[in-house]
């Protein structure tokens, strides 16, 4: 990485420091009551009558459909639903602060009128973002599979890295998302609603599709989806998903970016 | 040789409203430019295309000879933008080191001078920074690295008078050095000391422009003359010299005559020497009494000339 942008880098990660420790810290503590409350779940039996009441295509919607096992249990508190929801609007914040919030400060007025290309700041604040998620994924990854191992939970590691990897996958796409909408000049409270609105849209038709015969078809747009429909964590990784994941992300990044170079920056 | 600034039919329209109307503008090497007009005239929106921010509707922007959104033309630029907006989070002395960084500044020596010069501390906060103070970061930030070209947007905009004068010094040294520097305000005295030639712009149109001691020589100047009590107010004597105009009691009845007077004040003294007066007072001309209300009357020599008396709804300090 060549000076300038390791300084934006730099700057970027800098500017964010102090929301992105904040986050990564409520996501450890999350993961870690998650699983640290399986030793007493497991042996109260209290988890199997959790959801013998609900149809099993409503089980299966919310991801509880199996919390009597180890790995059910894991995905039903905290992959299926609350992990990617938080990650995503985690992405979502971070990424139109960092550009839209930044540019309609004005912060961004000097740092653009320096002797570097507009398409660069614009990538690198990106790649901050990714960073962040990134790093709180590792964070999260490790506190979930130290615990795995600690409590002799029923659950492989490959799994619980596989769906760190999509969840995390997931996050991006979605910081993609309001990268472009930011890119294409719309500012940030419209990325932000955006984005978050193809965070929860998508996660609906993820959970609620299959039990609809009119959304049924519409499943498998849903990043959610092709992050979570093969259950990695049983399952590995789910290449295919995977490689939608990053190739949707590149397109709305490389989008995103093409028009933030063609359009006028705005005025404080 | 190339101009270093070069706006050709430049048009800027945000939605229904124009900014910029066909704007014309030749900036020479070696000069220091002055960018004159009253707030929201266009200044800030032509020197954001000058640094590749925006982009014009219509019409051509080059620097050097090349079009601004090129990031290697603007490393030949230094920049204080109009809104100065620094990042909060960060102290001045790490605000500093990164713009030097990304412009590959080596050689700080001139950096630490100016720090010295302004007074700036680069030890304290961004955040705790008056706007006088930040403008004096801005400016460090925007000469330090001896650009050929700068551009500074209303760069004396809180600054306290004496940093006035180091802010002028330090653009005289830089003419002195070979570079030019393209100076926005809406004051004309904050720019006429170091400029070469001045722009005049009104309503994104251009209104006047040319060599400042000329366009000085023309610009009207607005005197208040105060007669001895007992002294005729010879106000259609006044009103018959070659170079007044709009000349007025400012109260019915009362010995204190205003008039505006364009050209060098001799012919007015030599009259007034005739009489007994007790004040004169020509305040510093704002921009739009030393240019764009004269303009708008046509050009010199076609003013009226005609005294008048206030009418009871007229403004009678205006």
């Amino acid at each position: 990485m060549s000076s300038p942008s390791s300084e934006i880098f730099r700057r970027g990660v800098q500017i964010q420091q102090r929301t992105l420790i904040a986050w990564s810290a409520a996501l450890v503590v999350l993961a870690l009551s998650v699983v640290g409350a399986w030793p007493s779940m497991e042996s109260s039996g209290a988890l199997e009558d959790f959801s013998s009441g609900v149809s099993p295509d409503v089980a299966a919607a919310f991801g509880i459909d199996q919390l009597g096992s180890a790995s059910g249990y894991l995905k039903g508190n905290l992959y299926a639903v609350l992990l990617p929801l938080l990650l995503g609007l985690m992405a979502v914040t971070a990424t139109t602060a960092l550009t839209g919030g930044d540019e309609e400060a004005g912060r961004l007025e000097l740092l653009l009128a320096l002797p570097v290309a507009r398409r660069r700041v614009f990538l690198v604040r990106f790649l901050c973002v990714t960073f962040g998620l990134v790093l709180t994924s590792v964070l999260v990854w490790l506190s979930v599979y130290g615990s795995v191992v600690a409590f002799d939970m029923d659950v492989s590691g490959g799994g619980v890295a596989a769906v760190t990897l999509t969840v995390a996958l997931l996050a991006v796409l979605h910081a993609g998302v309001a990268y472009a909408v930011v890119g294409f000049g719309f500012g940030r409270g419209p990325a932000l609603g955006v984005a978050a609105g193809v965070l929860v849209v998508g996660y609906l038709l993820h959970a609620i599709g299959p039990m609809s015969d009119a959304l049924k078809p519409l499943v498998n747009v849903s990043p959610w989806e092709w992050a979570l429909g093969n259950d990695p964590l049983l399952d590995g990784v789910p290449w295919g998903g995977v490689a939608l994941l990053v190739a949707f992300s590149v397109v709305v990044v490389a989008a995103g970016t093409y028009a933030v170079d063609r359009r006028d920056i705005k005025n404080a | 040789m190339t101009p270093l600034i070069e706006c050709t039919d430049v048009t800027k329209k945000f939605g229904d409203f124009t900014a910029l109307s066909q704007l014309n503008l030749t900036v020479p090497p070696s000069v220091v430019y002055g960018y004159l007009g009253p707030n929201g005239a266009g200044k800030s929106t032509t020197i954001r295309m000058l640094m590749g921010l925006s982009r014009p509707t219509s019409g051509r922007v080059r620097v050097f000879g090349q079009d601004p959104t090129e990031p290697e033309v603007r490393r030949r630029i230094g920049y204080l933008p109009g809104e100065l907006r620094l990042d909060e989070r960060l102290t001045v002395g790490q605000t500093l080191t990164s713009w030097g960084r990304l412009r590959g500044l080596r050689d700080t020596a001139y950096r630490d001078e100016l720090v010295q010069r302004f007074g700036v501390d680069v030890s304290r906060k961004v955040r705790g920074l008056s706007t006088g103070n930040r403008r004096k970061v801005g400016l460090v930030g925007a000469f330090m690295a001896r650009p050929e070209l700068l551009i500074l947007d209303e760069p004396t905009n809180g600054l306290d008078p004496l940093m006035q004068q180091v802010f002028l010094t330090t653009v005289e040294e830089a003419r002195d050095n070979g570079q030019s520097v393209l100076l926005s305000s809406h004051i004309l005295s904050e720019v006429e000391r170091v400029a070469n030639l001045v722009a005049v712009l009104q309503d994104g149109k251009l209104a006047a422009s040319g060599p400042t001691q000329e366009l000085r020589r023309r610009a009207a100047q607005r005197f208040h003359i105060t007669f001895a009590e007992d002294e005729d107010v010879p106000l259609a004597a006044l009103a018959a010299l070659d170079g007044a105009s709009a000349v007025e009691r400012r109260r019915p009845d009362g010995q204190e005559v205003s008039l505006t007077w364009a050209g060098s004040p001799d012919a007015l003294l030599t009259f007034l020497a005739g009489h007994r007066i007790r004040t004169l007072t020509a305040p510093e001309p704002d921009l739009e009494e030393a240019f764009l209300e004269y303009y708008q009357q046509g050009v010199p020599g076609s003013r009226s000339s005609t005294a008048k008396e206030p009418s009871p709804a007229a403004d009678p300090v205006r």
